[in-house]
């Protein structure tokens, strides 16, 4: 079994606002779009598009807005996660926010089987 | 946007990552990678637990083959895209491989994060059309007399690959077993100890 190891130290708040919903010590996640996110916002960091602390700041500012603040549920906890890297995205200007939009309608139709394979060529 | 009432949270987490990737600033091998240091903590181990009991329990294995819903619900792997579950099993003469051909269905519960190739439109259009240059490019080299089936999931079937049991593993526990059953084995793009 390939599993590389990453060091999460630094990604995570233990006992803290945002810290990442655990059971007996282990990340929970409920569906895989959470793994995902987790897994591109932290790669993100340690690519240094951003430091970790940036966006912990949003995440917890998300987290008091919201009013939802038992983040024990991983379906509300990375639904703040991405609230909070796309208020970071537009601070750092990294896409537009209507091009977001756009992309997840695509996704979407793909998702829902709508889309028609495109990959041959075409000539029409 | 507001995430918390998003209805589409998947199409959206999809959306976020091609982007960053067409901007440049992430890979998806990359986020592979991440997701691969602690994909363990939600498969795949499942999908070997059930593969490992299969292996040791002729009855058992009897039962997934003929109704892998129930016989995989027995293990309390319930739940999102484990509804309708199909087992084939790799035997001498004959390999599985999975594929969705339109998008990605995936039985997550049991194999964890689909890996990013498994998305991919090459690998999802070239592995029907010529699965054994495919799955050689896995480091699967069949020989030519074993048959390939491809299965192709969909929104309502989603398959399991039960790979064969290594030679020399005939006294080890269902616990020994577990750690030799690598999801992509049970993908159809990787033999159980095949080099080791």
């Amino acid at each position: 079994m390939t599993t590389a190891t990453i060091d999460l130290t630094g990604f995570d708040d233990w006992r803290g606002a945002s810290a990442l919903p655990r059971s007996n010590g282990e990340l929970v996640f409920d569906a895989p779009w959470q793994g995902r996110l987790f897994g591109l916002v932290v790669h993100l960091c340690k690519a240094g598009a951003f430091e970790w602390d940036e966006f912990k700041e949003h995440l917890i500012a998300v987290i008091d807005e919201s009013g939802l603040t038992d983040v024990c549920d991983p379906a509300v906890y990375y639904r703040q996660f991405g609230e909070a890297f796309c208020r970071l995205a537009a601070t750092k200007q990294f896409f537009e926010a209507s091009a977001l939009d756009e992309r997840t309608v695509t996704e979407a139709a793909r998702l829902a089987h709508d889309d028609h394979d495109h990959d041959h060529p075409h000539h029409h | 946007m507001d995430w918390l009432s998003l209805t589409d949270v998947e199409a959206r987490v999809n959306a976020l990552e091609s982007l960053m990737v067409e901007k440049g600033l992430a890979e998806h091998e990359a986020v592979d990678a991440v997701v691969a240091s602690f994909e363990n903590d939600m498969g795949p181990v499942n999908g070997a637990k059930v593969v490992a009991r299969a292996w040791t329990d002729p009855e058992y294995k009897e039962w997934l083959l003929r109704d892998a819903t129930a016989a995989i619900a027995d293990m309390g792997f319930t739940g999102l895209q484990t509804e309708h579950m199909v087992a084939v099993e790799n035997t001498a003469d004959r390999h599985n491989v999975v594929v969705c051909t339109l998008c990605s269905c995936y039985p997550w519960t049991l194999l964890g994060i689909p890996p990013a190739w498994f998305k991919y439109p090459q690998y999802r259009a070239r592995v029907v059309k010529e699965p054994r240059s495919v799955l050689a490019e896995f480091g699967v080299e069949l020989p030519d007399d074993v048959k390939i089936d491809v299965w192709d999931s969909s929104a309502e079937i989603r398959y399991l690959v039960i790979p064969r049991r290594p030679e020399g593993t005939d006294g080890m526990t269902v616990d020994e077993l577990m750690p030799l059953i690598s999801r992509d084995s049970m993908v159809g793009t990787a033999l159980v100890g095949a080099g080791a």
